[in-house]
């Protein structure tokens, strides 16, 4: 955590979802890391700090499914929160109906952040 | 290399024609009269470069690869919308909450509705590209030289072609074509522009630009615009709607331009040049076949 407030990092290649959603994010008091590659969430220094992710899920090298994996090894206890911009979903159906923490664009930005503060809440009642 | 450069008094041989494009390939026999040979123009044009009736099979071919564009093209179409369109409701609820926050936070609230009206113009820009994509206005086609349009849009863009090394090589013997005159001015603006911006990162002394103008066969005329410039890993795929190589291109000027020129019956294709960079060519028929 940074300061007390809770970290949110944000994954996306479209630089306008990225800005948008720190916009979001920052205006319902969380401070915001931002990433254009799942790499680059992967390798950031700072990763232990996260207290949740937003991810989207087409992304270059490795897709939003792969990075929640990934992210296993590393960080099991992080909520992981998928925005789609493609069919996605339909290509991972399993997941579309029981992970509760899947969206896609355009999406509802209140039902979002009603997201992120239930997986906050689930993630610091588990620890 | 073809002695003739910007001259229309005397017609180009097609001795001279081969001379410049060995690399091409499909480099199949002269036709009968002599005057052309034959190019890869895909299966509607045989070995002598003379158009092949239409097949039933190769239609419906044509169809199912269309339908099958078509959904591809929704999806890119809704993802090309979607992304701009989430980004305004993520930015227009942040706006409300700092228009909301005690004591509001103009200053956030004011940059957050400026991105908000960047990313509905981008949307609309993506709308307006897809019209644009579909708009089919034979109404307004005329007959008109290809040469003539080729060196109108050389002076539309003389401020954009600077200092660059341009050679304009154009067969003086071709013979008119119904088009769109703007439509086809589109076209060239959008081949000419992509080969200066592949130019930018090459070094000055290999930078060259060509524009060439020729006959295939009796019924077909050819454009090439040929670029020195580091070339396209996927020439095949440039055409596809939002597919894009540059960081802030939209995708949409490729995809635009073959339905243009499929539009006046014609081809439009991309291949790398020999020893670089990338040659576009376009077909237009001299005379539009029968409609069915």
């Amino acid at each position: 955590m940074t300061a007390g407030k809770t970290v949110v990092a944000i994954v996306d290649d479209d630089p306008r979802i990225l800005e948008s959603l720190e916009d979001l994010l920052e205006s319902a008091g969380y401070s915001v890391r931002q990433f254009s590659s799942p790499v680059a969430l992967l390798e950031y220094q700072h990763l232990p700090q996260i207290d949740v992710l937003v991810s989207d899920v087409g992304l270059p090298s490795f897709d939003g499914f792969e990075l929640r994996r990934r992210l296993k090894a590393v960080r099991p206890e992080l909520p992981v929160i998928l925005i789609a911009g493609r069919h996605e979903k339909d290509e991972h159906p399993q997941i579309g109906q029981a992970y509760q923490g899947f969206f896609r664009k355009p999406f509802d930005a209140k039902a979002l952040l009603t997201a992120i503060s239930q997986a906050l809440r689930a993630s610091h009642g588990e620890a | 290399m073809w002695e003739m450069v910007a001259n229309f008094r005397s017609p180009v041989t097609t001795r001279v024609l081969r001379s410049v494009n060995p690399s091409l390939p499909g480099d199949g026999p002269a036709a009968p009269d002599g005057t052309a040979r034959a190019l890869p123009l895909g299966p509607d044009v045989g070995a002598d470069g003379q158009a092949l009736p239409a097949r039933s099979a190769q239609d419906q071919l044509a169809r199912a690869t269309q339908l099958s564009s078509l959904a591809e093209l929704s999806a890119s179409i809704a993802h090309e919308v979607n992304q701009p369109l989430a980004a305004i409701v993520a930015n227009a609820h942040a706006c409300q909450r700092w228009l909301s926050a005690d004591p509001p936070n103009i200053e956030r609230a004011r940059l957050t509705s400026e991105r908000i009206i960047r990313d509905a113009n981008a949307a609309a820009a993506v709308i307006n590209g897809i019209r644009a994509l579909f708009k089919q206005s034979p109404s307004a086609r005329a007959a008109a030289n290809i040469n003539d349009v080729i060196m109108e849009v050389g002076r539309l863009m003389s401020d954009e072609l600077g200092n660059a090394d341009v050679r304009f090589e154009l067969d003086a013997g071709l013979a008119p074509i119904i088009m769109d005159r703007v439509q086809i001015q589109q076209v060239l603006v959008n081949l000419i522009r992509n080969a200066i911006e592949a130019l930018d990162s090459s070094p000055q002394s290999t930078r060259a630009l060509s524009i060439h103008s020729f006959k295939l066969g009796n019924e077909q005329v050819g454009v090439e615009v040929v670029d020195s410039g580091k070339g396209l890993d996927e020439p095949d795929r440039i055409f596809e709607p939002f597919f894009t190589t540059k960081p802030n291109g939209m995708g949409m000027g490729l995809a635009i331009c073959r339905s243009i020129i499929e539009s006046h019956s014609g081809r439009l294709w991309a291949q790398r040049n020999e020893p670089m960079g990338t040659k576009f060519a376009f077909t237009l028929p001299i005379r539009e076949p029968e409609k069915i």
